[in-house]
């Protein structure tokens, strides 16, 4: 099973949404949606009420090779019950499908620059999976990453649906695509960033000795990128240096100019939430 | 999750509920309005945990807030009244639990009433009264009453949409009555948009309350906007507008509620 919701970029649910796409995956299944959200939209029809209507959680079913089922979620529960309820309930029918792998892919917000490509940060629920995670191509675990030693943590339903997998003895992967800091960090700017979504499609077609098309998330990464490079040129020269050092950072190894400090990258958070609070002109 | 602390006797009641915040805290207003005249008296509440952010309270008009649910009871009218604060969390398992109190008082229709923002001035008068049903049934039994009854809306809901909807789920006919309250008194009080419901509600129930007070409330209100008209020619100029049925632009929408801001605070 993969599985994603919205999130940081719309990263995992653009993953999912396209490879349920190219693949042209069937409708299963859908969780009833009530218990975890509020309606989006009611529909009166001559002063009766003809229905409601609530954020969609659905199944989808291909036969690619193997089976594979797909879970997209229109929208995140927002209270913690809620979220744990709703991975319970993605887990259920996971094992009553009888998945043996669960996939959730979503954002890794990380001091890289938008030019490069986006690595894939692999986090699997049980020690076994470390080398597999490995295997993947140019993925990195939590431990490849400079000073974190193996930790950091997963926000929202993507982690806590691997957690309750783990929990209830399903192995699983967390694949993170990612997303320049000063990109997650546009206020008011909601960004989507496919070029993430394209790394970790290369990701699942690997692990899943799948192929698909990928030419339309080129060309949308491609556009993307171009709509980027507009706001990034409007940002102010001394920002757009200390930008400029991210194209150059490495999480093991880091080679000249040297890193961004977390001072400067504070400085550079304010610098872009003051840029787009002036109404994007800057001198 | 329910304290029920007291259990009165109805024979076939109704549930009159309302909800805060509100436009023009029509919801809450006259929920409190009616309990209160008919000294209906509280015999239970829905625990918050769950349904409300807890880190902290708010404070409103200098007094501290904290979210209730509460319901009261007028045996002698045979209504049920429910009084909460939207939750913030599990809507639909808030609204189920006070459906539950609701059908273990055999209660045989629902009421739900609200505000609804509208481009309009606060002098309009009489204000209708717009009436959502859960089924065909509730409206053709509300048919002599002057309410509109042929609303075509698709929108975000309210709790009051949302509680009509889980009604129906529990075959529970239920009613929700709005009345239009212009955008400027949002996050004020509408005495005029309590006033029309209450008077439905009046009629409906045979309740002979005395409304004298909200026209006392309306003639303070209309004194203060106009004095606010004639210091204030650009506030002035927009509620013409209003009143000539035109549209204001986003600008002049947020320029003349700071203005009333300004001067009511």
């Amino acid at each position: 099973m993969i599985a994603a919701w919205p999130g940081i970029g719309n990263i995992g649910l653009i993953t999912v949404n396209y490879l349920k796409n190219k693949l042209e995956a069937e409708e299963i299944g859908e969780i009833e949606s009530w218990r975890h959200f509020y309606p989006k939209e009611i529909l009166v029809k001559d002063g009766i009420v003809q229905g409601m209507d609530f954020p969609a959680n659905k199944f989808y079913h291909k036969k690619a090779g193997r089976d594979l089922i797909f879970f997209l979620g229109e929208s995140q529960p927002s209270g913690e019950d809620e979220i744990y309820e709703m991975a319970n309930l993605v887990i259920d029918a996971a094992e009553e499908f009888g998945c043996k792998m669960l996939f959730t892919a979503g954002a890794a917000v990380a001091p890289v620059h938008h030019t490069s490509t986006p690595r894939v940060w692999a986090i699997p629920n049980k020690e076994e999976l470390i080398e597999q995670a490995r295997s993947y191509p140019n993925t990195i675990a939590m431990s490849d990453i400079g000073e974190r030693e193996g930790r950091g943590n997963i926000t929202g339903l993507n982690g806590v649906l691997i957690g309750v997998a783990k929990r209830r003895k399903l192995d699983g992967i967390c694949l993170l695509g990612e997303i320049p800091i000063y990109i997650a960090h546009f206020p008011g700017h909601i960004i989507l960033y496919p070029k993430a979504s394209k790394s970790i499609l290369d990701v699942l077609s690997f692990s899943l000795k799948i192929e698909f098309d990928r030419t339309n998330i080129d060309l949308y990464s491609k556009n993307v990128e171009k709509e980027i490079d507009l706001l990034y040129n409007e940002l102010s020269l001394p920002i757009r240096s200390e930008l400029d050092k991210l194209k150059h950072v490495n999480y093991i190894r880091r080679a000249d100019p040297g890193p961004i400090t977390e001072d400067e990258t504070e400085k550079i958070i304010k610098e872009v939430e003051d840029f787009f609070r002036e109404g994007g002109k800057h001198g | 999750m329910v304290k029920i602390r007291a259990f009165p006797k109805h024979k076939a009641p109704f549930l009159i509920s309302g909800w805060s915040p509100d436009a023009g805290e029509t919801g809450w207003r006259v929920v409190d309005f009616i309990s209160k005249r008919l000294s209906a008296r509280e015999f239970a509440d829905i625990e918050p945990t769950g349904f409300f952010t807890l880190g902290g309270v708010d404070i409103k008009e200098n007094i501290c807030m904290f979210p209730e649910s509460r319901f009261f009871s007028s045996e002698e009218k045979d209504l049920i009244f429910f009084k909460s604060n939207s939750p913030s969390a599990k809507g639909y398992q808030l609204l189920n639990l006070a459906l539950d109190v609701a059908k273990s008082f055999n209660v045989q229709g629902v009421y739900t009433v609200g505000g609804m923002l509208s481009m309009m001035p606060h002098t309009t008068s009489p204000r209708e009264v717009v009436a959502v049903f859960n089924s065909p049934r509730l409206k053709a039994d509300l048919a002599a009453y002057d309410l509109k009854m042929d609303l075509d809306y698709r929108g975000t809901p309210s709790m009051n949409g949302f509680l009509l909807w889980v009604a129906e789920k529990r075959d529970l006919p239920a009613a929700g009555f709005l009345v239009n309250v212009p955008f400027y008194l949002a996050d004020r009080v509408d005495p005029r948009a309590s006033k029309a419901v209450l008077e439905f509600l009046n009629l409906r129930f045979g309740l002979g309350m005395d409304l004298s007070v909200l026209d006392r409330e309306i003639e303070i209100q209309d004194r203060k906007i106009e004095r606010i008209r004639k210091n204030n020619s650009f506030f002035d100029q927009q509620m013409t507008k209003l009143e000539n049925k035109m549209e204001l632009s986003h600008e002049e929408m947020e320029g003349l509620l700071d203005e009333l801001n300004r001067f009511m605070n």
